[in-house]
């Protein structure tokens, strides 16, 4: 990991070729490695010509490249670094760049499959509700106009290790256990822990990214996590993963059902932006009302 | 005397003589039955402890399953002999669950509120993960639910970052079954954010910390959920009231 004097907050950058910096990793026989090695490889270079082509044709439309790389918080040194596959993308800028230029989701356009964001229970139990009481009543509306002014958190923000970490402990909750067992449980038998699986081992995403205390996770580190619980990469990197990537929840039958309401798809976005009070208030106030409402059908079935 | 091994979950004879002695004594006056009634009876079942068909010296010491009967005897409740008798006090894991309970108990006294809290219930049972709908909870003593919710929760490394007395009475369970003790319960329950009801395996009817049924049959549920859901379900419950009034004024 090297300290690059040009990027512009002075973050942690990854470098994604040998020559780039003088110490590098090295190459591993480790079939697990050589696999997210190869994934990452893929990611950075996909990455890179999406950016190539983004510039070159700003730069035929007579576009200023300072103003790109204002809104996408890069200086232009580091631009050319990513353009000539020098440096990776930092993942923490990788939502803007998506969201503003590259119309897609950040797991599309590094890995080049779609996939939409499977809520947790608290979301998805969200928008279930939504979509079942907006039949009757329109309650999105009131909840947006309630809680919208609330949301204080901005959808692309400047740190994401804790996003990643809080990401994961989200997940972790849902199967309720800590985020250690959580990922034996996913990479293996949890009963029959195999040293792989084993979360004390070095590949431990939960413990990788709680030691290296970096400004944002590598991208090998967050398409390994992006594995580990079987999420888009947008989960994990992005503040507020409704403005790159598409969501859904699972339904009874347990097939996944993608949102596509906007207003439903607002609520969510609120959610995210707001503090984690405010969230369980949020979260308390949809509920009431279904839970009102359904008191009152089923007394009305009895009589 | 001869004594029979210790079977899982019974009282030790030196805790089945400390509420013998308590139950026997003045102490146990506030419980409001009379000295005489409560001596007499409690004689009577301890009597009735021995073992007389099989082993007639042998003496029985009464499980945790039916201490609530015996309890009855002298008017207390599992919380009065663990705070009063025992010295381990029996409270609720933490404040949060405090609140949730009092709230409860609190809705429970307007009967017009029942089909909300049941709702509720219902609702949260869906929250809670899949793994706590095992068959080896029902066929499982004591020993055997704190052994199931020790390794399912935590992984095998975290565990030795566990407090060093729950540590010492899990690594003693690997050794030997049933050496869990009464008085051990209580701080299993903190650690491993569970409810001693539960835990135990009491009837609904049976109350420990909630002043009704419901409410012992809600924190049970309540209480298996996940830190993150709590929170956002502890926000629902303490709203409920002041909405559900809103709602019947409108």
């Amino acid at each position: 990991m090297q300290k690059n004097a040009e990027s512009p907050a002075g973050n942690d950058v990854e470098s994604t070729s040998p020559a780039a910096g003088a110490k590098q990793r090295k190459p591993s026989n480790d079939v697990f490695y050589k696999f997210f090695d190869e994934l990452t490889a893929t990611a950075n270079k996909n990455i890179s010509d999406k950016l190539n082509s983004v510039v070159t044709t700003l730069a035929s439309n007579k576009g200023d490249i300072g103003d790109i790389c204002d809104q996408l918080c890069l200086d232009y040194s580091f631009l050319y670094f990513i353009q000539n596959r020098k440096r990776a993308y930092p993942t923490d800028r990788l939502g803007i760049f998506c969201e503003k230029y590259a119309n897609m989701s950040c797991h599309e356009l590094a890995l080049g499959v779609r996939k939409p964001v499977m809520l947790p229970k608290i979301q998805s139990s969200i928008a279930r509700t939504l979509i079942r009481l907006d039949s009757l009543f329109d309650i999105s509306k009131v909840i947006i106009n309630k809680y919208a002014p609330l949301a204080t958190k901005a959808a692309h923000g400047p740190s994401r290790t804790d996003l990643t970490l809080s990401r994961i402990r989200e997940l972790a909750n849902d199967l309720q256990l800590t985020p250690m067992r959580a990922q034996a449980l996913y990479w293996g038998n949890a009963d029959n822990i195999s040293l792989l699986f084993q979360p004390s081992h070095k590949n431990s995403i939960v413990r990788r990214i709680e030691k290296r205390n970096n400004a944002f996770v590598k991208m090998t580190t967050a398409i390994m996590a992006a594995f580990l619980v079987d999420q888009p990469l947008d989960y994990l990197i992005c503040e507020d993963y409704t403005r790159t990537c598409e969501i859904a929840y699972r339904g009874d039958n347990g097939e996944p059902i993608v949102i596509t309401d906007p207003k439903i798809i607002r609520v969510i976005s609120i959610y995210l932006a707001l503090p984690e009070d405010k969230q369980c208030e949020m979260f308390a106030d949809i509920l009431l009302r279904d839970l009102q409402f359904s008191v009152a059908f089923s007394s009305i079935f009895q009589f | 005397m001869y004594r029979v091994a210790r079977t899982p979950n019974v009282l030790s004879a030196d805790e089945y003589n400390r509420l013998k002695d308590f139950v026997c004594s003045h102490d146990a006056d506030k419980y409001g039955i009379p000295y005489e009634q409560r001596v007499r009876e409690f004689e009577k079942y301890d009597n009735s402890m021995y073992d007389s068909n099989h082993r007639p010296y042998a003496k029985l010491y009464p499980s945790l399953h039916s201490l609530p009967k015996a309890l009855s005897i002298a008017g207390m409740g599992i919380k009065d002999v663990y705070n009063d008798v025992w010295d381990t006090p029996l409270r609720w894991p933490d404040e949060q669950s405090e609140r949730v309970a009092s709230t409860i108990d609190a809705m429970c006294e307007d009967s017009e509120n029942m089909p909300f809290i049941n709702q509720l219930c219902s609702t949260i049972r869906s929250y809670i993960a899949s793994w706590w709908d095992t068959e080896e909870w029902t066929s499982s003593n004591i020993t055997g639910r704190v052994k199931f919710c020790y390794k399912k929760i935590f992984a095998l490394d975290e565990r030795a970052s566990l407090p060093s007395d729950v540590q010492s009475i899990m690594e003693r369970l690997v050794l030997k079954s049933n050496s869990i003790t009464a008085l051990e319960l209580p701080r299993i329950c903190e650690v491993f954010h569970v409810s001693f009801h539960w835990l135990v395996g009491y009837p609904s009817s049976v109350l420990v910390l909630g002043k009704n049924p419901i409410t012992e049959e809600f924190m049970d549920v309540y209480m298996r959920l996940s830190q993150g859901h709590r929170d956002h379900f502890e926000a629902l419950i303490l709203k409920a009231p002041e909405f559900i009034t809103k709602q019947v004024k409108a």
